[in-house]
């Protein structure tokens, strides 16, 4: 093993890793990450391609940047008939932070607490209390534009940027929804409405899924590892695929293993401490390929934990036009990309129902677009079709639920019996299916959905009640490393830190016991941020 | 500002930039289809979006487009050759207009592979032609994917009752 004189190892470069490093160089760590991919140049990012130059440029042999070509070609998966499961990787420095739908909202007791009140799995071993403070230095580190407002169900923020002005069909869509009961909120988006600590401000082209060619969105690279790299204490290496942590005797970790995507090399480098951070599919990977006599289940899995519960969202989406629109001029509703509004969850967990946990209702994809997608659910074709679709255009409204999956121990990440990759490294196989919970939210949710159309009037498009999106559309996996008070049901305390392997801390969404009906990330980066900090209180302290 | 007004300015300056699209779209050999495959294709296409106030789908070259995306992809290409192939065994091309939009009439409402055909080649044609400048821009107003300072969201004044 080469000699390495850093402190700690981190596996992956996305939102998690990334504030592991920015957290622990700037206490004086060293730090060498390890990143499958490489960096991705905002110089070849298309953000300001018109989609009429696309085929053009393709015509010409220009590529924009293959965000999630790396891990397929890769490291592929597979699932069980029948359980189709569209998992989205981004390899590459920064992850998938680089391209994501930058949605920000804090957790609440009510995400923490509930499934000690439902009985369902266990319960987050942190309270509201202990992580807010986290929340708030996140949302001053990065930027996330917001309301004032606070609720139970959407914990409130003093750090918010100014949100952004609505767009006509999201005026319409929120007077419907509050008509009929519902609470409309302003979107929380990780999108610099303001000048922020020296970062440029949004200009709302609209592009942000192609990456923001400004960096006015929070992404790692921009944000955390340029300040961790200013600190000369952070080594990047890219294009190291890990396949193990390595363990001594003891079955502590000693070191991780990574083939050189390059030229094929196996590599070896030794670790005093290791972060894993690979985001929950390849950070689950990792650790159950790492077998070794101490752990013949994986590194940390005596507790047959890891792989387990996986979970996300479960989602699906409604087009209707807002009746008011029809005929309009056609407007710029570019603006910070996604929805400016949200529909919080509303159902409390002591409310009579016949299901646990809840959704809460993104609505993105309002007004003038660069497409006409949804033209494809209109009937008919000819002059009359033409017209009726440029008369919809500014009209289109939809609506996007998204509900919590209970974490159940047969939905699985497993490495047994898999293919392996092209340095003989298992893969993965993904098992995943829905449970009765979740088919009976689902009518609830459509239910909500038509009550809010109906009341603002508008016409939806055709749709069939129970149609749900594919399950892993979310991308937002969770459950599969989970933190938790009890070692024999979960595989992390509350700080991240493995309970077998105390130099190993597990700090992706990996470590979520519950997916909530909320977009990760803000928390995840609130989680890294507590983890880390306790991470170099340990090592100060001389325990790890 | 009146649309038709922004619109009638949108097709004066489109006017010189219509076909930039597919420059020489006249002389495309398609990659994918037979010659008489193309051409019942463009057909099918043009009379989906036809010309307008704007260019129709074959104008802007759609069938070109098409043909161009299915040389790297299978699915789907089969959907598309046997659908063709039943319009060529019903004489499509010799048909006049109104029979042909009895057609595709009868294979929107029909099963089977007369949708399958009808709604493939319909999404395949709202994604190309919705993707030209002309039919986002001249069509639409599309107007995004630009700077702006400042996003001005909702500038009227809208109320639910507006849509009595």
């Amino acid at each position: 093993m080469a000699a390495d004189d850093h402190d700690v190892v981190i596996v992956g470069s996305g939102a998690s890793g990334g504030m592991a490093a920015w957290n622990l160089t700037r206490k004086g760590a060293k730090v060498l990450m390890l990143e499958a991919g490489e960096r991705f140049e905002r110089a070849d990012f298309w953000s300001h391609v018109k989609p009429w130059e696309e085929r053009e440029r393709r015509r010409r042999g220009e590529r924009s940047p293959g965000f999630e070509t790396l891990p397929l070609r890769e490291s592929p998966y597979e699932t069980l008939a029948g359980q189709h499961f569209l998992l989205r990787r981004v390899w590459g420095v920064g992850g998938k932070t680089n391209i994501w739908g930058r949605v920000s909202l804090r957790y609440g007791d009510l995400n923490f607490k509930e499934p000690a009140v439902d009985g369902w799995e266990i319960p987050w071993p942190v309270s509201y209390s202990e992580i807010a403070p986290y929340y708030d230095n996140v949302e001053k580190l990065i930027g996330v534009c917001g309301g004032a407002d606070d609720s139970k169900f959407l914990p409130g923020s003093l750090h918010h940027l100014p949100p952004p002005n609505l767009r006509c069909g999201e005026v319409l869509l929120r007077q419907g929804a509050e008509k009929a009961g519902y609470t409309v909120v302003n979107g929380r988006r990780a999108v610099l409405t303001a000048e922020h600590r020296g970062r440029a401000k949004c200009h709302y082209c609209g592009a942000c899924g192609k990456g923001c060619d400004i960096g006015a969105f929070f992404n790692s690279r921009d944000y955390l590892l340029e300040d961790a790299f200013a600190t000369g204490k952070l080594e990047l290496r890219e294009n190291a695929i890990v396949s193990h942590v390595l363990t001594d005797e003891d079955g502590a970790a000693s070191g991780v293993r990574y083939f050189d995507r390059l030229s094929g090399a196996e590599r070896t480098v030794a670790a005093k401490r290791v972060i894993v951070a690979a985001s929950a599919v390849d950070s689950t990977r990792i650790l159950l390929n790492s077998k070794s006599s101490a752990h013949p289940n994986g590194i940390g899995n005596g507790s047959d934990v890891i792989g387990r519960y996986l979970c996300e969202q479960f989602r699906f989406h409604v087009y209707a036009f807002a009746p008011q629109l029809y005929g309009r001029p056609a407007t710029n509703d570019d603006g910070i990309s996604g929805g400016h509004i949200y529909i919080p969850r509303f159902e409390s967990p002591e409310e009579k129902r016949d299901y646990m946990r809840g959704f809460g209702i993104q609505l993105w994809g309002i007004g003038c677009g660069s497409n006409a997608q949804f033209a494809k659910r209109m009937s008919g074709f000819g002059l009359d079709f033409k017209r009726d679709v440029r008369k919809s255009y500014p009209a289109l409204v939809q609506m996007h639920p998204y509900g919590e999956v209970l974490p159940y121990r047969h939905n699985r990440i497993a490495v047994d019996g898999t293919p392996p990759d092209r340095f003989g490294v298992p893969t993965i196989r993904i098992e995943y299916k829905l449970g009765e919970n979740e088919r009976k939210m689902l009518p609830r949710m459509y239910d909500v959905v038509e009550e809010i159309l109906h009341s603002m009037r508008a016409e939806p498009l055709p749709y069939r009640r129970g149609d749900l999106d594919e399950l892993g559309a979310a991308i937002h996996e969770h459950g599969t490393c989970r933190m938790g008070e009890d070692p024999k049901r979960s595989a992390l305390n509350a700080y991240m830190q493995m309970h077998e392997v105390p130099n190993v801390f597990v700090v992706d969404g990996s470590a979520f016991p519950t997916p909530t009906e909320k977009n990760p990330t803000l928390s995840i980066l609130a989680f890294a941020w507590r983890a880390t900090d306790y991470m170099a209180e340990q090592m100060r302290l001389g325990n790890i | 500002m009146p649309q038709t007004t922004r619109r009638q300015a949108l097709v004066s300056i489109a006017a010189g930039l219509s076909v930039r699209t597919l420059p020489a779209q006249d002389a495309y050999e398609p990659v994918t289809f037979s010659a008489e495959e193309f051409d019942l294709l463009g057909i099918v296409v043009d009379m989906i979006l036809p010309a307008s106030d704007t260019p129709g789908a074959r104008e802007v070259g759609v069938h070109a487009m098409i043909d161009e995306d299915l040389a790297k992809r299978s699915d789907p290409l089969g959907t598309l050759r046997n659908g063709l192939a039943a319009l060529r065994a019903d004489g499509f091309a010799d048909m006049d207009m109104p029979e042909r939009v009895a057609v595709l009439t009868r294979f929107e409402a029909g099963s089977g592979a007369d949708k399958d055909f009808f709604e493939t080649v319909k999404g395949l044609t709202i994604d190309a032609y919705y993707s030209t400048e002309v039919g986002l821009v001249q069509e639409l107003g599309y107007q995004g994917n630009t700077y702006l300072d400042k996003f001005p969201g909702c500038t009227h004044d809208h109320k639910l009752e507006d849509a009595d």
